[in-house]
């Protein structure tokens, strides 16, 4: 089992948004930029890599109960985004790592 | 079966920062009226991407949801530019979506798809310079 929290932690995740402390369940990871595929691929519980920073990504982040979103590459979250985070309290961390990588280590942490 | 609540929503057009809010308010309402949660995530996605079309083609428009104990309907009406041709607009990876919207993570072509994908019944009315009506069912269960 692996909790928002743990992967913050073990990642070393810059906090952007949202409760970092969360003890919610981490259960798989979903890669995408492009909102539609994600909502239509994306799986509660799943943490979410992507380069979408901005207030559209949240919506998607809350609608489809992600435990956590992972922006990657240095993307940053814009003003708006972060507020509507903070108020639906969705996480939102950063990293300087890539999709690729980080999705690896997640695997790894998560023993796929 | 008797409609257990209606709710009416504005959309408005371009506005990405509202975009979304609808869907976030009718999960929330589905939640606490006991519906099964795979039920919620469908009715949500179709929403979401209905309400989407609407600010992003259509100027905005009006949401109405009505919730009743077997099935969730909305129907989504503009006053839009219509659909130029409906039949490539059901085909995933079609869009029409300008570049600004695309850089913001739409425009992937799978709106109208999601939405058919998601619903147990889609109908749309479209004609050109008019606008566009999409109605949608989910038949629903409360658990």
């Amino acid at each position: 089992m692996l909790t928002v929290k743990e992967l913050k932690e073990k990642l070393q995740l810059k906090v952007f948004a949202g409760n970092c402390e969360s003890l919610k369940k981490i259960n798989g990871c979903y890669i995408g930029d492009l909102l539609s595929f994600v909502l239509a691929k994306g799986k509660k519980g799943n943490v979410w890599l992507t380069v979408i920073g901005n207030v559209n990504a949240i919506a998607v982040c809350s609608l489809l109960d992600f435990s956590c979103m992972i922006l990657t590459d240095d993307s940053l979250l814009d003003e708006e985004a972060k507020n509507k985070a903070n108020e639906k309290d969705i996480v939102v961390f950063s990293t300087n790592e890539s999709s690729f990588k980080i999705s690896l280590k997640i695997a790894e942490f998560l023993k796929l | 079966m008797d409609c257990l609540l209606e709710l009416k929503y504005d959309v408005f057009g371009n506005d990405f920062i509202k975009a979304g809010e609808a869907s976030s308010n009718l999960k929330v309402k589905l939640k606490s009226m006991g519906y099964d949660k795979n039920i919620i995530k469908r009715v949500c996605i179709a929403m979401y991407e209905g309400e989407i079309n609407m600010v992003i083609h259509a100027g905005g428009g009006v949401a109405t949801v009505k919730i009743y104990p077997d099935k969730i309907e909305i129907l989504l009406k503009d006053n839009g530019p219509g659909i130029e041709d409906l039949q490539k607009a059901m085909k995933a990876g079609y869009s029409t979506a300008p570049d600004n919207v695309r850089s913001l993570g739409f425009g992937a072509g799978m709106g109208l798809p999601n939405i058919k994908k998601y619903t147990d019944e889609m109908k749309i009315e479209t004609e050109k310079g008019k606008g566009t009506t999409v109605f949608m069912r989910i038949n629903a269960k409360r658990s």
